[in-house]
């Protein structure tokens, strides 16, 4: 689908509507966007009439009350510009009013919850008992507010019910008000922001989008599309090549914020060069935009170039401090230089200046787990899964903590969500693994998990192998235990390392071969020969095997097992000891 | 009066001025008649504007006494019934009445002697509130004429005075009769002596037989019975000396021929109780009233009868003030029957009804009935329906919410009281039973805004700035504000209290709530709120001593019980919690709190299934009752716990849901929730909830552990593989999808190492 004079006529109304109401971001978004079309298609102008008569007659009545509202509103003084709303009967002052009430008591919530001797004033009895500070501050007036919106139809108000259904925890009604705002008025990109917050999976955003009443080529489908995946950081090819698509000359070839999405697409995509390219095209052409800066110190600092990195925080820095993705941006400049101190500040930073910003929060989190202070980290990732639920490095680094508590059950449920979220992470699945084994008892759990983490890990690695092979000697299956063994032995010696670092694992197979049913004894006697004539210390254990498989290989079938193969079990780094 | 006779009087009377025994008839039906005031005026205004020219000239005259509202100007021929009229006052008739005989004698113009003048005087004195001039001037009528009227006013006006022992002495001193009824100022003729007789049936019954058996009850007074003294023509009048006192003596002497005035008239004897009760003379006021009515059953009382004149009957005023008595001599159950008797009596007299209605005297029921049934259509046959409205507007609102609703707005469009402080506060009322505060203190505010101070209201206007937390601060400028005001008021210590219990400080609000019983102790919240803070305080056996104390004293509201039924809860006292909670349903079966409590109760004992039946109901009446729903979500809770503990676990979902749909932040019911999803075997979804539960409470031990066993659970099971954006696909998509995504991390190791080399060029570029 093209652009065309009718999506610009939107877009232009759209600016105005939402500017008109407040709604800042949304009309931030909009004129971006419109500004990015072609100046030959956006010269022709157009005459925005109101659709409904007796909206725009309403509207007129209301005008000057709307006026005074904005300006009160603009100077902050949000009960005032409710109150001066009051006798109005339009839908738009009726939006404005209910949104500054809501900012009102948001505003209130936030004072209440810095204030010290801080008592939640709730209904209930037992939590007033509970003397702390919550985690967030809480708002009294929402259901008050919501109670009066409960038969909107104007898109505007069925946006505000929303958002405040999606604050009391009411996600399926917020879904079905929001289907029916964008439905009305599908150009109000907060609503398409607060829709994409609802959304838990990629299952569900891919249900919604069959639901959603716009053709699926809009543009603003496959915006919505993008940016949802993007926060749930599985983005595929697919939305790269919507990206393009967006980009494309027909569209909205200039806009830095489709870029932005582009880039932030291949950030997740790890194509960290061609991420790392569009965003120096991004600052190129608008040095002052900082939105999703953030992202781009991340891909800087996962290719750990240094001073790139301080020099784009020297930049904004200069720009302006106060946004918190500059913070973080520099909390990860900190952190690449190993100052957790000052990283943390900064990202602690970023969270003050806005409390639901969850980079910083997990990645606040990711410092203090680099510092050993669990509890802190554990704080940390939790506020930054209350701001969403959907990141699972905040997951991953909650199971990482839990585990450095010796808690074993939390961390594996962490890290069971993370691999929820991201189900081809070699890592969580390894750490899942790790957790198994270190609760005990749970072997087949432990062997599970470390066959998935082995399907994605790298093919020469063998960490992941020794644990398996370990965990398979543990319950008895020595077969298997063996082959994993083997396969250590054949990666190590197709790499070139050194004897001693596989050694451990030749005698193991070995001895299977030798002991505990394999029959393959002239491999048995390669890997001990090996062994025998390298510097590893299993030499004299060697040695000994070597000669009694001589024996076993003469005398046919004389078993001496002197000691139990149980016994040869030892923790991971251990050598294995056999007594002689 | 020779004009159109009031209605009243027109109804034929079971006892007509005709009857053959017409003393018999009236019995203590009269009144202090404001219509016969009303009429005396309009004929004064009639008089004046034939003699002296127009009304209005009359009423705007500052040189003018008050007089044309003074009885006195009637003329004596104006005021003069008809004999033998049916209008005419049944005392008239009676040929005991001293002051009425002879009438006829009169009905030619006299000129006024001194003593009309000074009765005149007297009259108007009272009105402007010259008490002392009033009794100066009636002093002398008095001992000019010792008219028993006279004596009457005289001691009515000492009793306005406050001059109560002196009233007394007046009234039950003996008194001797003129023997000549007719002064020579011709005293008797005047229509004050007239309207007297009629307003105060005082001197004129004393034949009469349920006047002897009150004396019987008293047993005391050998001059009583003797109703023919006055007309003894063996006892001249004797001119006596100046004042009241001295004529003690000689009544002495003339025991023979003088009675007691309390012995003559039915409201000098009420008079005579109301002047000893406020001396705090118990026993004597028992004594002067009798233990019960001594009326009652004469066959000539009862609710049937209407009223002669149209007023209150004394009758049912002195069944009010033996209830009064009653009280102060704790006997609650005598005297909610002497109040009862009296507003059966009679409809109109309300200070009985506010006795029994604000005393909490009758149970919901119980009151319900009575204030239905009252003979509202006998008495006051044209206003009965508005009576009837009224009251039941003031009735307790736990049970006929429609009746309730109707009455209101019968009361506001029919009779147009929208504006008026006590329909407001039937509004208020209804809004406080439904636990909309806010909306509540929108009415009580307009109340206090119309009227400063309504008695009935300020409680329910200060229990909404407790429970409404941005008010706390106005209820504190409040409190301080009444007690500036009115410190002798026990309202506004009781603010001071609520204040003190907003702010959870308990000592405090305790002691001002003693100091408010202590001033009123028929104040029934001061004496919950005082219970209230023994029961917040956690001091639970103190709590159910002070409900009990309640309950004792305010026999009608179940409320105390309930409270003593939560506090055994509390105590795990279950034998004593059934038994008040039982004893609360019988009071009153139509308030959801209580049949909560009782579900509770049934919980405990284990029948799952009986409470999950009585949180329904409870919840229904809620529903019927209350206007939201908001209030009732720890019922919603219990019942959520019931259906749990019944096995019903679906149900018990959608309780909690509903809990939380109201209360998005009730850790409660979060983890409950959070168990029912775990039994379910939903273990996710479970833990999700106990972290949501644990991070609004998070030292709550018990989810913890709940907590500790799902995550337990959840390791048993690994999470299905299903890889990402794929509809289905199971494992082998998902290893597919992995294997790609460990290509695409090779590709990231790559990228890394050659950064690392060409770190510096990258970087010069981005500069340029």
């Amino acid at each position: 689908m093209e652009v065309d004079a009718h999506v610009v006529s939107a877009l232009r109304r759209a600016v105005r509507d939402c500017t008109d109401r407040g709604l800042y971001f949304a009309s931030k978004w909009a004129s971006e966007l419109l500004l990015a079309i072609p100046t030959s298609k956006r010269s022709s102008q157009d005459s925005a009439g109101h659709s409904n008569l007796r909206e725009s007659y309403l509207e007129d009545q209301d005008s000057d009350a709307l006026l005074a509202a904005r300006a009160f509103a603009d100077a902050k003084e949000f009960s005032r510009a409710a109150l001066v709303l009051k006798e109005c009967k339009g839908a738009k002052a009726q939006f404005v009013r209910v949104y500054n009430e809501f900012l009102a008591a948001e505003k209130k919530a936030l004072r209440d919850w810095h204030n010290l001797d801080f008592r939640p004033i709730e209904i209930t009895n037992e939590t007033d008992k509970n003397p702390h500070q919550p985690a967030t501050p809480i708002n009294h007036s929402l259901l008050e507010i919501l109670s009066s919106l409960q038969n909107a139809t104007d898109p505007w108000l069925l946006f505000m019910k929303a958002l405040l259904l999606k604050r009391t925890s009411r996600r399926d009604e917020a879904i079905e008000a929001l289907m029916l705002s964008i439905s009305a008025y599908p150009w109000n990109w907060s609503a398409w922001r607060l829709l994409g917050s609802c959304v838990g999976d990629s299952d569900e955003l891919a249900s919604l989008l069959t639901l959603i009443s716009l053709p699926p080529t809009h543009p603003l489908v496959h915006c919505f599309q993008i940016k949802t995946l993007n926060d749930l950081q599985q983005p595929q090819e697919n939305e790269l090549a919507l990206c393009d698509n967006l980009l494309g000359p027909d569209m909205f070839p200039h806009s830095t914020w489709i870029m932005s999405l582009r880039a932030c697409v291949l950030y997740h995509l790890h194509d960290f060069s061609k991420a790392e390219a569009q965003f120096d095209q991004i600052v190129a052409l608008d040095p002052y935009r900082m939105d999703d800066i953030d992202i781009f110190s991340d891909i800087l600092y996962v290719a750990e170039n240094r001073t790139k990195l301080s020099k784009l925080a020297h930049h904004f820095l200069a720009i302006d401090k106060d946004r918190p993705e500059v913070c973080c941006l520099v909390g990860n400049h900190y952190s690449l230089r190993a100052d957790q101190e000052k990283a943390i500040a900064y990202f602690r930073r970023a969270t003050e200046l806005d409390m639901s910003y969850l980079p910083a929060w997990t990645l606040m989190g990711h410092e203090y787990v680099e510092m050993k202070n669990s509890h802190a980290a554990i704080e940390a990732y939790r506020r930054a899964i209350d701001v969403n639920r959907k990141d699972y490095r905040a997951w991953y680094g909650l199971g990482q903590a839990y585990e450095l508590l010796n808690m074993h059950q939390y961390s594996l449920h962490y890290y069971q969500r993370a691999t929820a979220l991201r189900p081809y992470d070699v890592r969580v699945w390894q750490a899942q693994g790790m957790c198994y084994e270190e609760m005990g008892s749970r072997p087949r759990e432990a062997i599970e998990c470390y066959k998935r983490a082995l399907i994605g890990a790298d093919p020469r690695e063998t960490p992941i192998n020794l644990k398996l092979a370990k965990l398979h000697d543990d319950v008895e299956e020595y077969a298997e235990a063996a082959s994993y063994h083997q396969r250590v032995v054949e990666v190590s010696r197709a790499e070139g390392k050194q004897v001693h670092v596989y050694s451990r694992s030749c005698i193991y197979v070995a001895q299977f071969h030798m002991e505990k049913g394999g029959k393959d004894l002239t491999l048995a006697k390669e890997y001990l020969e090996r062994v025998a004539t390298s510097n590893a210390e299993e030499v004299t254990q060697a040695a000994e095997l070597l000669k009694r498989l001589k024996s076993i290989s003469e005398g046919r079938g004389i078993p001496s097992p002197r000691e139990p193969p149980t016994q040869a079990r030892s923790e991971g780094n251990e050598p294995i000891v056999v007594e002689g | 009066m020779a004009t159109p006779t009031r209605p009243n009087f027109s109804i034929p009377a079971p006892a007509s001025p005709s009857n053959l025994r017409p003393r018999h008839s009236i019995s203590s039906s009269f009144s202090l008649d404001p219509q016969q005031l009303v009429h005396s005026l309009v004929d004064a205004n009639n008089s004046a504007a034939s003699g002296h020219g127009p009304f209005h000239a009359f009423a705007l005259d500052p040189n003018r006494s008050v007089l044309p509202a003074s009885p006195l100007r009637s003329s004596p021929r104006r005021a003069r019934r008809p004999k033998e009229s049916a209008s005419r006052h049944p005392l008239a008739q009676d040929n005991t009445d001293v002051f009425q005989e002879d009438d006829e004698d009169d009905d030619d113009d006299l000129e006024w002697g001194m003593v009309d003048r000074m009765r005149l005087w007297r009259h108007d004195a009272m009105m402007q509130h010259l008490y002392d001039t009033a009794a100066f001037w009636g002093d002398k009528i008095l001992s000019w004429t010792n008219d028993p009227n006279d004596a009457f006013w005289l001691a009515q006006i000492y009793f306005l005075t406050h001059q109560y022992s002196r009233a007394e002495r007046l009234l039950t001193r003996p008194f001797p009769l003129p023997e000549n009824p007719h002064p020579a100022t011709n005293g008797h003729a005047h229509p004050l002596v007239n309207f007297t007789s009629i307003a105060h049936p005082t001197p004129f019954m004393s034949t009469n037989p349920s006047m002897a058996s009150l004396d019987k009850g008293k047993g005391k007074q050998p001059a009583s019975g003797l109703p023919m003294h006055n007309l003894d023509p063996t006892h001249t009048r004797s001119r006596l000396p100046m004042g009241p006192g001295a004529m003690i003596d000689l009544a002495a002497d003339n025991l023979e021929a003088v009675s007691k005035l309390v012995d003559m008239s039915v409201a000098c004897r009420y008079l005579a109780a109301q002047c000893q009760v406020r001396q705090g003379k118990w026993t004597d006021a028992t004594e002067m009233l009798g233990e019960a009515n001594p009326f009652r059953g004469s066959g000539k009382s009862g609710p049937q009868i209407p009223n002669m004149d149209g007023g209150i009957k004394v009758e049912a005023s002195m069944c009010h003030l033996r209830g009064l008595l009653m009280l102060k001599l704790n006997r609650a159950e005598t005297a909610k029957e002497c109040f009862m008797e009296a507003l059966t009596l009679d409809v109109k007299c309300y200070e009985a009804f506010e006795q029994l209605v604000s005393g909490e005297m009758m149970t919901t029921d119980e009151e319900w009935e009575f204030v239905q049934g009252l003979a509202y259509a006998e008495q006051t046959p044209e206003d009965a329906d508005f009576m009837r409205l009224i009251y039941t507007a003031r009735l307790r609102k736990y049970k006929h919410a429609d009746e309730h609703a109707l009455t209101r707005r019968r009361l506001t469009t029919e009779y147009n009281l929208a504006d008026n402080p006590d329909v407001l506060f039937s509004f208020a009322d209804a809004l406080y039973a439904q636990f909309r505060f806010a909306d509540c203190f929108a009415i009580t505010g307009r109340i206090l805004e119309l009227v400063s101070m309504h008695a009935a209201t300020m409680p329910l206007h200060v229990a909404c700035m407790h429970h409404l937390p941005h008010l706390n601060a106005r209820l504190f400028v409040l409190a301080h504000e009444m007690v500036e005001r009115e410190p002798e008021a026990a309202m506004s210590w009781y603010a001071v209290g609520v204040w003190y219990l907003t702010a959870k400080k308990w000592v405090e609000a305790r002691t001002y709530f003693s100091k408010t019983s202590l001033m009123d102790p028929r104040f029934a919240p001061a004496w919950i709120a005082f219970a209230h803070t023994f029961a917040l305080e956690g001091e639970h056996d103190h709590a159910v001593t002070a409900y009990s104390t309640c309950a004792r004293l305010f026999t009608g509201s179940h409320l105390p019980l309930m409270f003593v039924g939560m506090e055994h809860i509390m105590l795990s006292q279950h034998a004593l919690a059934d038994e008040a909670l039982n004893a609360a349903n019988v009071m009153c079966d139509g308030d959801p709190l209580l049949i909560n409590e009782r579900g509770v109760m049934a919980y405990n004992h284990g029948n799952y299934e009986r409470a999950v039946e009585l949180f329904k109901d409870s919840l229904e009446l809620a529903q019927v009752t209350q206007g939201s729903h908001v209030s009732w979500a720890s019922t919603y809770v219990n019942l959520g716990t019931a259906l749990h503990r019944a096995g019903r676990l679906p149900e018990a979902r959608d309780a909690y849901r509903k809990v939380l749909e109201m209360q998005p932040r009730h850790a409660t019911a979060l983890a409950f929730l959070g168990k029912i999803h775990h039994l379910m075997g939903n273990v996710d979804a479970a833990i999700v909830k106990y972290h949501e539960s644990l991070s609004i409470d998070p030292v709550n031990g018990h989810v913890v552990e709940l907590l500790n066993l799902a995550l337990e659970a959840g390791a048993d099971s690994l999470p299905p593989l299903r890889p990402l954006g794929v509809a289905g696909g199971g494992e082998e998509a998902w290893a597919a999808a992995m294997r790609k995504s460990r290509e695409r991390e090779q590709a990231v190791k790559a990228f890394k190492v050659q950064n690392e080399g060409s770190g510096w060029r990258g970087d010069a570029m981005a500069v340029e």
